[in-house]
């Protein structure tokens, strides 16, 4: 070891200093305590000996000093005095010393105290060597988890959380916990919503995240539907989770020109649909298992469908604010969380009321990590603030010359959503792309009027009340399971032109026609609205044969 | 005679230090020479601070060359200049001088 040792008087010096060096120690001198601090640094010993009393700085003022300057380190000080009273030798440990010798020296147990010093700092660094990799562990690990979140966000919330329309919840630290909220828009400018709860924490629920999100945003954007998406992601989380892990999930699908919205819920606690000055109208009950159970062959997808209208008000939670328990275990509950939102009158802060309630009412503050909420107002207004295309650079590629036919019959109309396909078409006609929210409503509409009004024969006034509206969704349900015959035929045809091209959509139908004439509705009616937007999007819309038959043209320019 | 020299003290300290020994001994005699007129100028101005830091110096030194009798001497005076009753401080001085007399000649004969 390196020890250095101070002692004013000579003869004790020597002598110890012969005694340590013939021991195999490397000694370093100092005649009083002023030197011994200068000598500490230069030297960095393993351990130093100090004679108690010293002239210009005694040991008691030097220990102190040295005991600062060793930091971390243990490097222990042993007084060497002649001083034999009990308050003396007190002082020494007092100051900071580790233990005293009294002089004169005897050989044997002061080289018995130096092993013993020696023993004592090997177990020290190693414990001070183990605290320091802990805490390099721990900066890693806190470092690695801010990276994923970083690459979580930009998969999980590239979505369009931040409308004016949406107040949420979601824990800064959700990914670790397993919660996820989704929000993204369609081509035809629906929203879709998902607000999800892993089972577990930590690193798996977080990894089962990133599919989700994926899937979510992917199909979404795509134009696939809700439900759709809902089975393509159970599917994946059936496959990759381990037994006993899935995920408590709501999905659903604003619809603003139908102004309804289609469920599915599967393990999460009760949603709301609360109506401005009417109160709860809808409440969302999960009726089915949590999504990664099942395997895609016994998985159900029926979803619900309700009115929701201007000012209708959604909301949905993860099972954080309801399980949250009083001191006597009381848990706040549904009820708690109902009456608060119905009797709400200031739009802006209803979840801060929320979280003062549940605070006072478990006498703690609430820990926001395990809370997940979204209210969504249904707007026309934050409608208006999202584009329905995409930016991007125009691309110079121009669409091949090209016609294609497409007839879809009643297994595929009962069955399959044959929009993305057809729209995943266009898309490989660049020059389109940037209309593809355009070209995607028009086709939607089409279609589903086609469908609807003229293979299965409905009538949109049926929507116009609340009970009618309900009824329309189970009958065209009932009529399509029974479909026997009918088709759809869908045919594209794209004219270049200088300066862009003309895509003529035409659509036909099995159906009897319907009634296609705009008169019959009140420019704000609902029902009609799918035809004047058609109107305001094409350079013509022809129908023929009573309505079974339409034709329009979309002009586009680079 | 109380073991005026720990004479197996010598042959431990001989032992410890080898060829260094005589360095040893010089060095005791040196230091002591100074302390002992230091100690005569402490004395004579009734430097109770002075008397006890010097004779515990003292004290020291000779308690590790085994020079017993000269470290029981520097203890007594050590004592009387921390409790400053210092009316016999003159002659315990003179005692030390005396016994000091006697340990330089028998190191010097070593």
């Amino acid at each position: 070891m390196k020890i250095l040792i101070a002692d004013d008087n000579n003869i004790d010096r020597l002598i110890l200093k012969k005694i340590l060096v013939k021991s195999g120690h490397e000694v370093t001198t100092a005649v009083d305590g002023f030197e011994a601090v200068e000598l500490f640094e230069q030297s960095e010993p393993d351990i130093v000996l100090l004679d108690a009393l010293m002239p210009n700085m005694d040991g008691f003022q030097a220990c102190e000093i040295i005991k600062q300057k060793s930091g971390d380190k243990l490097i222990p000080i042993i007084f060497v005095t002649s001083l034999t009273e009990a308050s003396a030798l007190a002082r020494c440990l007092e100051v900071g010393g580790d233990d005293f010798l009294t002089k004169p020296y005897n050989q044997v147990i002061l080289k018995a105290k130096l092993k013993a010093f020696e023993r004592m700092k090997v177990l020290y660094d190693e414990v001070l060597d183990q605290r320091n990799e802990i805490r390099l562990y721990t900066d890693h690990l806190v470092q690695e988890q801010e990276v994923a979140k970083r690459v979580f966000d930009n998969i999980a919330h590239s979505g369009n959380l931040e409308q004016t329309n949406i107040q949420h919840i979601l824990s800064p630290m959700s990914v670790f916990n397993g919660d996820l909220l989704l929000c993204a828009i369609t081509p035809t400018g629906n929203t879709h919503i998902m607000l999800g709860d892993f089972t577990g924490h930590g690193l798996p629920a977080a990894i089962a995240v990133m599919p989700v999100a994926d899937i979510f945003y992917g199909m979404t954007i795509k134009g696939f539907s809700i439900a759709d998406i809902i089975a393509e992601i159970n599917n994946r989380l059936n496959r990759i989770l381990p037994i006993g892990v899935f995920c408590c999930a709501t999905a659903c699908d604003i619809n603003y020109r139908d102004k309804s919205i289609t469920f599915w819920s599967g393990g999460l606690p009760d949603g709301y649909i609360i109506r401005p000055n009417v109160g709860l109208v809808q409440t969302v009950i999960s009726n089915h298992l949590p999504l990664g159970v099942l395997n895609s062959n016994s998985f159900l997808l029926d979803s619900k469908v309700f009115r929701f209208e201007e000012g209708d008000k959604l909301y949905l939670f993860s099972d954080g604010i309801l399980e949250a328990e009083d001191p006597s275990g009381d848990m706040f509950g549904d009820q708690r969380v109902l009456e608060l939102l119905q009797s709400k009158t200031d739009d802006n802060n209803v979840f801060e009321k929320l979280l003062e309630e549940v605070s006072s009412f478990c006498e703690t503050d609430v820990q926001n990590d395990d809370l997940t909420l979204i209210e969504y107002t249904f707007s026309q207004s934050a409608l208006g603030e999202r584009s329905l295309e995409h930016s991007g650079l125009k691309d110079k590629i121009r669409p091949l010359d090209w016609s294609i036919q497409y007839e879809l019959r009643p297994e595929t109309l009962r069955s399959f959503d044959a929009l993305p396909l057809v729209l995943q078409i266009l898309t490989e006609c660049p020059g389109l792309n940037p209309y593809r929210g355009r070209v995607f409503t028009i086709l939607a509409e089409l279609y589903s009027n086609a469908l609807d009004h003229g293979v299965l024969g409905l009538d949109s006034l049926m929507k116009s009340s609340a009970e009618g509206f309900s009824d329309y969704y189970k009958l065209r349900k009932l009529k399509l399971d029974k479909l026997q015959t009918g088709y759809v035929q869908i045919k594209m045809e794209h004219i270049p032109s200088d300066i862009g091209g003309d895509l003529i959509i035409d659509v036909m139908d099995s159906g009897k026609g319907f009634d296609c004439t705009t008169d019959n509705y009140s420019g704000n009616d609902f029902s009609g609205r799918g035809i004047e937007l058609i109107r305001s999007l094409c350079k013509s819309v022809e129908y023929y044969e009573g309505g079974s038959h339409v034709k329009v043209i979309f002009q586009w320019q680079y | 005679m109380t073991s005026r020299i720990n004479k197996q003290m010598i042959e431990e300290l001989k032992d410890i230090m080898e060829e260094d020994f005589p360095l040893l001994i010089d060095t005791f005699i040196t230091d002591s020479d100074k302390r002992l007129n230091d100690l005569q100028l402490a004395v004579s101005q009734q430097n109770a601070v002075s008397i006890r830091e010097l004779a515990h110096g003292f004290k020291g030194s000779s308690s590790n060359l085994g020079a017993e009798k000269l470290a029981e001497i520097s203890f007594s005076l050590e004592t009387m200049g921390r409790t400053e009753q210092l009316v016999a401080a003159e002659n315990t001085l003179k005692d030390l001088a005396d016994e000091y007399k006697i340990v330089h000649e028998y190191f010097k004969s070593l």
